[in-house]
């Protein structure tokens, strides 16, 4: 029974001392988050902000703000369509300005749980607001309208009036306010809903003729997108700002009662000194020989404690192919599933040959399809298919590259600068 | 030597059932099982589900986000939701109307497949 003891004892002292060694990779102490409804860069850019604090106040883990609530707070500061491109420091240069509390990630979770309201309805229809005002947005740019477009703008107005509904069971969203800018949406719908030909619609449009004159009557009909433009683009994104903020309050509140751990308050602070720049290079294609150079300013940054987002092609989390040919095309874009943004949060050395640590927003089950496709890879009997010691692995959702296979899907990544003092 | 195969064993076996298992964040447990080379609800073992037959199609990815989601949402009929794995790392699963779940794991595990 002593020998059982001990026994134990050693392999758990060995786990231990493996699991030490683990924890000096960043961001180890945080646990595995799952985009799902979210975005890439928005948990890649609160990534990058947690390192950042974790090392400015010299803590190995910390509470995160919830990346879907930041996401939506950021978003809706500075207008949805100005953070689409789905680049990190996009992100990250307007996240790190907010001042006021985001819930973690372990009270926003728990406080949807206790509202019987599922997470997945939250994000579902947070993910439609988001969704649709992008679409207005996009709308709103245009010159003038065509029918689809007219189509697409009373669509997306729906789906806005629908989703605030359906989230007014999470936060109260009834201030005069916000049932304004609501308003608004409805009377989006109203303008461009199809009427019903009727004598009374015929004849109130001929009404409107001659009281008005043709030329006016005519530049109103054909001019509705101008005369909400400016005007509702601002609402709808009140309308957005409104409905996070107002879940946030409601999120941190419960946090409070139910004693929920909340994001420090200088975590945004932290990084006040630090600009981040998107360094993108998928144009011209590069060889892996041009990469080593972005590579190894990538280890640096990440052994200076810093982590580090990139933007890869996502085929390369499923290892399917052994050349740059499956996962990217002649001028460089992205083949068989577009870009992804993720963050290196460690260095190590496997038999000799460098492998970058990556932390994903897929999930602890992600690994399952690195498996599959290595194994389709194989089952092609292509040569050089990838493997776990040459190119990629991934444990409980962590993935593993090698240099040379990081090459094939890498197109940017992301640089912190300090401005130099006086 | 014999006592120290099996404590090793017993010590390691802990990490290759980790998904067997998930959590929603009220509390429930929900059990998994491998069927069909997915990883589902445990009742799809010993009766029809959804989870264990759905065809799995892409969705169109916007702005990052997650293909498993999408495909969830766009193709497949299902609805995103969350669960964590008793130690609070998440995992998406997508729910269908019989109450089946699918992890996300396993449906990216087919979408750029054959």
């Amino acid at each position: 029974m002593r020998n059982l003891f001990y026994i134990i004892s050693i392999v758990l002292g060995v786990e231990s001392a493996l699991a030490q060694e683990n924890s000096r990779a960043l961001l180890s102490g945080q646990p595995v988050l799952s985009q799902m409804t979210g975005n890439c860069y928005t948990h890649s850019g609160a990534d990058v902000l947690t390192g950042i604090f974790l090392k400015e106040n010299r803590q190995t883990s910390t509470p995160q703000p919830h990346p879907l609530l930041l996401g939506g707070i950021v978003s809706a500061d500075i207008g949805r369509a100005n953070i689409s491109s789905g680049l990190t420091c996009d992100f990250f240069n307007e996240a790190k300005n907010v001042r006021g509390n985001i819930c973690s990630v372990e009270a926003f979770n728990s406080y949807v749980a206790s509202t019987g309201v599922s997470v997945k309805k939250v994000k579902d229809n947070i993910n439609l607001l988001d969704r649709n005002m992008k679409t207005l947005h996009d709308l709103f740019n245009d010159a003038s309208w065509s029918n689809s477009d007219k189509a697409k703008a009373l669509e997306a107005a729906q789906n806005i009036v629908s989703a605030t509904c359906n989230l007014n069971g999470i936060a109260d969203l009834d201030s005069p306010e916000f049932l304004k800018l609501l308003d608004d949406s409805r009377e989006i719908i109203s303008r461009l809903s199809p009427r019903p030909v009727t004598f009374s619609s015929v004849l109130g449009s001929i009404t409107e003729a001659v009281i008005s004159g043709p030329g006016i009557f005519l530049s109103r009909r054909i001019g509705d997108h101008f005369s909400f433009s400016s005007q509702r683009r601002n609402a709808m994104n009140q309308i957005l700002e409104s409905t996070y903020e107002e879940i946030n309050t409601a999120c941190m509140s419960y946090a409070t009662r139910a004693n929920k751990p909340k994001v420090a308050s200088n975590f945004f602070s932290s990084s006040d000194r630090f600009t981040c720049r998107n360094e993108i290079y998928k144009k011209p294609r590069l060889s892996r020989a041009q990469t080593k150079p972005q590579l190894d300013f990538i280890d640096r940054q990440v052994r200076a404690g810093y982590p580090t987002g990139i933007y890869v092609c996502s085929a390369i989390f499923y290892a399917k192919y052994p050349t740059i040919g499956g996962y990217r095309e002649g001028d460089g874009d992205c083949k068989n599933g577009g870009g992804h943004a993720v963050t290196v949060t460690g260095i190590e050395y496997r038999n000799g040959k460098r492998f970058f640590k990556i932390r994903n927003s897929w999930g602890t089950g992600a690994c399952r399809g690195l498996d599959n496709g290595r194994r389709e890879c194989r089952a092609g009997g292509v040569s050089g298919c990838p493997t776990k010691e040459n190119s990629i692995d991934c444990k409980d959702g962590v993935y593993y590259m090698s240099d040379n296979f990081l090459s094939l899907g890498l197109y940017g990544h992301t640089r912190l600068t300090v401005p130099r003092s006086r | 030597m014999k006592t120290l195969f099996f404590s090793m064993i017993i010590t390691f076996s802990f990490n290759v059932f980790a998904m067997s298992e998930l959590f929603e964040f009220s509390g429930e447990e929900h059990k998994l099982a491998e069927v069909n080379n997915r990883l589902v609800s445990e009742f799809c073992q010993k009766k029809d589900c959804i989870a264990k037959s759905v065809k799995v199609a892409k969705g169109k990815v916007l702005d990052g986000e997650d293909p498993a989601s999408v495909a969830c949402l766009e193709t497949m009929g299902g609805t995103p939701f969350q669960m964590h794995d008793g130690k609070k790392n998440e995992e998406s699963v997508c729910v269908f109307k019989d109450g089946s779940v699918l992890t996300f794991g396993s449906i990216r595990a087919e979408l750029y497949l054959k």
